[in-house]
């Protein structure tokens, strides 16, 4: 190629683009080979250094491809895919001498443009992506083109863009959607978020460090106050002397908790790639989507890979059924010769109470005088962790005071276990719904009292009660842990509202776009009169979408494929005129009769119109014929045209 | 549907009169080949998104889809409407490469990336402005003397996006003559001794006798133009020498001891050049033709063409 960069540089930028987004994504080795290939081709042609030959490429194919096996050895998922992509988007642009390998690598930036939506549906990335469409259009004109400059083919390919987003719209409504999918989901994404099976010391501090959405709610009525929000996620029931573990096996479908005032709710749940659904503490019915198990949690079948929404009704204020034996013997089961000092501090603060109720309110009451501080800075526990923070450290956050206050209740022979969950969350004053963040996320202990059923105990409440009642954004304040937007002091306050605005414009658009599914479709057709009969809806609709789409591309074909309409120049114009005159006069024009052989014509029967035709005809044969018109002769054609008139005899 | 495509249409169609407007009938378009590669990597992608019920998926191959769609109409547009006026050519030497000048014409604006290509030869991409004529240049390599006749033109554009090719096929009544490939060896002349270079020599001492100067008339050989009166402004002159004054040979085929008829044709053909450079008047006697002795290009060009042409049916 003699003007690479004609060709290749935006080819290469057209790489850069698309693989943009994914850099989060990406093994920084791949990041760092991406750069090593295409800053080498850069500079190749800058300082004319030799490009790889075909056996070069191949040991780095094969060099790329081993990288890979050795990074996605275990799983082979989305992001082996798109390492895949980037590895070979790396590679490709060496060979570009022909017009084909130039082709191919230009669809290739198109299918990494694709793969962003593996990535999420927000608008930004929506918008990103028609971006990227307009630049790597622009560099596929570019290769059909070379010689253009590089402006005229983003407009071009701008305008292309626009023509089709009409027909884009149409297909995406009217194309049908169906329920379920056609060969089941093979992608899962190892990026894990929020609460693990297992809640040791550290875990939710990784957490509070993190404000990305967990998930949204809109509530049907009233949200409930803020210190009912309590987001139950994952009963902990087993303890191993250090930390607590989801049970394994639990049964499902539990008596159905009772109470008063319902809450009825719909949950928007970013992926975290776990199975379990947050919903507020108590659940009062199954979700036909998920397993109710017997601690009233629900788990969906698969991994919460992509959002999801769901809609539920709970009890505030609830009275669990009765529970069965086996649960409850698990729920004081402790491991022997862990933490016995604080086994018998247990049995020495409780020694006086009788209920389960009393007992744990002595419990709360002892966490409270005895010094205990919030902190997110906690220092490092032991091999008896209970032990080490109940008589050495005494500061801790929610997982240790969960922690400590289920184990002490356990040993005092009442049935407890540890909630992991979200406390609160935050009203975004735009839209109107909840924002729940993964700081928010919180851990508490429900205990069994056999006339009340499971109730909740949050003893970081005994400590931190600003923590309950006012978020986790107060205790971020107070304890000087704040993030970078606290420290911004004034700014925050904007930075905050601008980002939730921002929100509640992405969390409309993915209501809207990602909630067009198979049922909206279905009462969108509904509405336009399309309902399923001898022939289904949805073939309805294909073939309205089929006809519509044929329409306007039928319109772009008529409007633009055209013949130009010739516009008639002036002295044809004045030319007709004066034939029609003549022609009314009584002496038509032949079609076959020169201007000069119709004066003659005309002349022979009416010699007195000598004066008014010769000129015309002299200054039309002269303007039509000649090239020597002089300046004034149009004029003085239209003139004379304008005033001749076959009657006047002079 | 076989009009539509053209195939058949086109091998049998007569030659064409220019100039040509490619107007609706005659401008035909499919997908290429990376067209299809693109149309089976969309289906994938749209099986993927009906798969994961992905609308992010659904809008960009919807996206990608129509464009591809709106691109066709682009490409057709691209040649639509545009005009052939004329075709010229100039003979050349078996061997050489005949160029075809095209003149082109968009009255409705400039059309970018078209290809033109004759018989399977590397296409010319040009771009067409607007309301200009513009020449297009054909290459042809030749083999062999005679009449090429270079057959179709296909006028092509793949642009913008080269997911369609948009084609369209003239059959232009232009032939070229393609003279036999000129093979240097000694002049030879009729009564002349084959293989004696003398003749050659007496023509030669002749050349070198400057006789005098006469006006420049077209058709002179160029090498005799005398530069230095040219120089001090006295107008152009020829040079004429003593030896071509009244001389005159004739190039005769039979006379050539050669075997071989093309050896012959092209041995011929160098001679012609030769005296036509040495602006020495000369005739030519082929079996069944002969053509009297002349001067000039006309005169050259017509004994070329005898040569090239000869005993052409065997």
């Amino acid at each position: 190629m003699n003007e690479p960069h004609k060709t290749v540089f935006p080819i290469l930028a057209a790489l850069v683009v698309a693989i943009f987004p994914h850099i989060g994504r990406l093994p920084p080795w791949i990041i760092f080979w991406c750069v090593v290939m295409w800053g080498y081709i850069l500079l190749s042609f800058r300082f004319n250094w030799p490009r790889p030959g075909k056996n070069l490429r191949r040991v780095l194919t094969i060099i790329g491809i081993f990288g890979l096996l050795f990074t996605f050895s275990r799983r082979l998922d989305q992001d082996a895919y798109l390492g895949l992509l980037a590895v070979m988007a790396a590679l490709k642009p060496f060979e570009m001498e022909t017009h084909r390998d130039r082709m191919i690598t230009v669809f290739l930036a198109y299918f990494i443009v694709i793969t962003s939506l593996f990535l999420s549906e927000t608008l930004l990335i929506t918008i990103y992506m028609f971006m990227s469409v307009i630049v790597t259009t622009a560099v596929l004109i570019r290769t059909n083109d070379p010689g253009g400059r590089f402006t005229a083919n983003l407009r071009l390919s701008a305008l292309i863009m626009a023509q089709a987003l009409p027909v884009m719209v149409l297909l995406f409504f009217l194309f049908p959607r169906i329920e379920g999918s056609l060969f089941g989901l093979w992608f899962s994404s190892a990026a894990k978020s929020g609460f693990s099976d297992s809640l040791s010391p550290g875990g939710v501090v990784m957490l509070v460090e993190n404000d990305a959405v967990a998930f949204r709610v809109s509530f049907d009525g009233e949200t409930p106050s803020a210190s009912l929000l309590y987001w139950r996620g994952i009963v902990f029931s087993d303890f191993d002397g250090r930390g607590w573990h989801v049970q394994r096996h639990s049964p499902e479908n539990p008596a159905l908790p009772k109470g008063q005032n319902p809450t009825s709710y719909t949950v928007t749940l970013e992926p975290h790639h776990y199975r379990w659904l947050f919903v507020l503490e108590m659940p009062a019915e199954p979700l036909h989507r998920a397993a109710f198990l017997n601690d009233y949690t629900l788990r969906t079948p698969r991994p919460v890979s992509r959002q999801m929404r769901y809609e539920m009704t709970s009890y505030t204020r609830y009275h669990t059924g009765p529970e069965d034996e086996k649960t409850l013997r698990q729920c004081i089961l402790l491991p022997e010769n862990s933490n016995t000092r604080t086994h018998q501090l247990a049995a020495e603060i409780t020694a006086d109470a009788s209920t389960a109720v009393e007992k744990a309110d002595q419990v709360f009451n002892f966490f409270r005088d005895n010094g205990f501080t919030y902190t997110l800075e906690p220092p490092r526990l032991g091999r008896h962790p209970v032990d080490d923070f109940i008589f050495a450290s005494r500061r801790g956050y929610c997982e240790h005071y969960a922690s400590a206050f289920a184990f002490m209740m356990r040993a005092v022979n009442v049935p407890a276990r540890v909630v992991g969950g979200y406390l609160g969350g935050e009203i975004n004053p735009y839209a109107n719904y909840l924002i729940v963040r993964q700081l928010d996320a919180h851990a508490w202990v429900e205990i069994w009292d056999p006339e009340n059923g499971w109730i909740r105990v949050d003893p970081t409440a005994a400590v931190a009660p600003d923590r309950i009642s006012e978020g986790m954004r107060s205790v971020l304040s107070a304890g000087g842990a704040g993030g970078f937007f606290e420290r911004l002091g004034g700014l925050s306050s904007f930075f905050h509202q601008a980002r939730l605005g921002w929100d509640a414009i992405n969390t409309g658009w993915r209501a809207f776009f990602e909630g067009y599914s198979y049922e909206v479709q279905r009462a969108l057709l509904e509405k336009i009169g399309i309902r399923s009969g001898v022939l289904a809806a949805s073939f309805k609709a294909m073939l309205l979408m089929v006809a519509l789409a044929g329409m306007i591309i039928g319109g772009y074909a008529w409007f633009f494929l055209r013949p130009p309409r010739q516009k008639p120049d002036a002295v044809q114009k004045y030319y007709a005129r004066y034939c029609e005159k003549l022609a009314r006069a009584g002496f038509a024009r032949k079609p076959d009769q020169g201007p000069i052989d119709y004066m003659q014509l005309v002349l022979k029967n009416r010699p007195d119109l000598q004066k008014q035709i010769a000129p015309i005809t002299d200054l039309y044969v002269r303007l039509r014929y000649r090239d020597q018109a002089a300046e004034g002769d149009l004029a003085a054609f239209v003139e004379k045209v304008r005033k001749f008139d076959p009657a006047l005899k002079r | 549907m076989k009009k539509f495509f053209g195939l058949k249409k086109a091998a049998a169609r007569k030659t064409e009169p220019l100039p040509l407007a490619f107007n609706r009938h005659r401008v035909y378009i499919l997908p290429t080949a990376h067209g299809l590669l693109f149309l089976i990597i969309l289906f994938a992608m749209l099986l993927g998104s009906i798969n994961y019920n992905n609308n992010l998926g659904f809008l960009l191959v919807f996206l990608l889809g129509s464009i591809t769609l709106v691109s066709m109409i682009h490409t057709y547009r691209n040649l639509l409407g545009m005009e052939v006026l004329s075709v010229s050519v100039e003979p050349v030497f078996a061997g050489r490469t005949a160029l075809f000048r095209f003149l082109v014409r968009s009255e409705s604006g400039h059309r970018r990336a078209i290809g033109f290509v004759m018989e399977k030869n590397e296409p010319v991409i040009e771009n067409i402005s607007a309301q200009t004529d513009e020449t297009v240049t054909v290459k042809i390599p030749t083999r062999y003397r005679g009449i090429l006749r270079p057959g179709r033109l296909i006028v092509w554009t793949r642009y913008p996006l080269g997911l369609f090719r948009a084609w369209t096929v003239v059959l232009p009544d232009i032939s070229c003559v393609v003279y036999p490939r000129p093979l240097a060896g000694s002049f030879q002349s009729s009564g002349g001794h084959v293989g004696d270079e003398s003749d050659v020599n007496s023509i030669k001492d002749g050349v070198d006798d400057f006789f005098g100067l006469k006006p420049y008339q077209p058709g002179d050989p160029m090498g005799k133009i005398s530069w230095k009166s040219f120089s001090r402004g006295l107008g152009v002159f020829v040079k004429e020498f003593a030896g071509n004054s009244g001389a005159s040979v004739m190039l005769d085929y039979d006379a050539l001891g050669d075997a071989n008829r093309e050896h012959k044709l092209s041995r011929l053909a160098d001679m012609v050049l030769k005296a036509h450079n040495m602006n020495v008047e000369y005739g030519l006697l082929l079996p069944g033709r002969t053509i009297a002795p002349d001067k000039g290009e006309r005169h050259r060009h017509a004994c070329l063409k005898a040569l090239a042409l000869f005993d052409l049916s065997k």
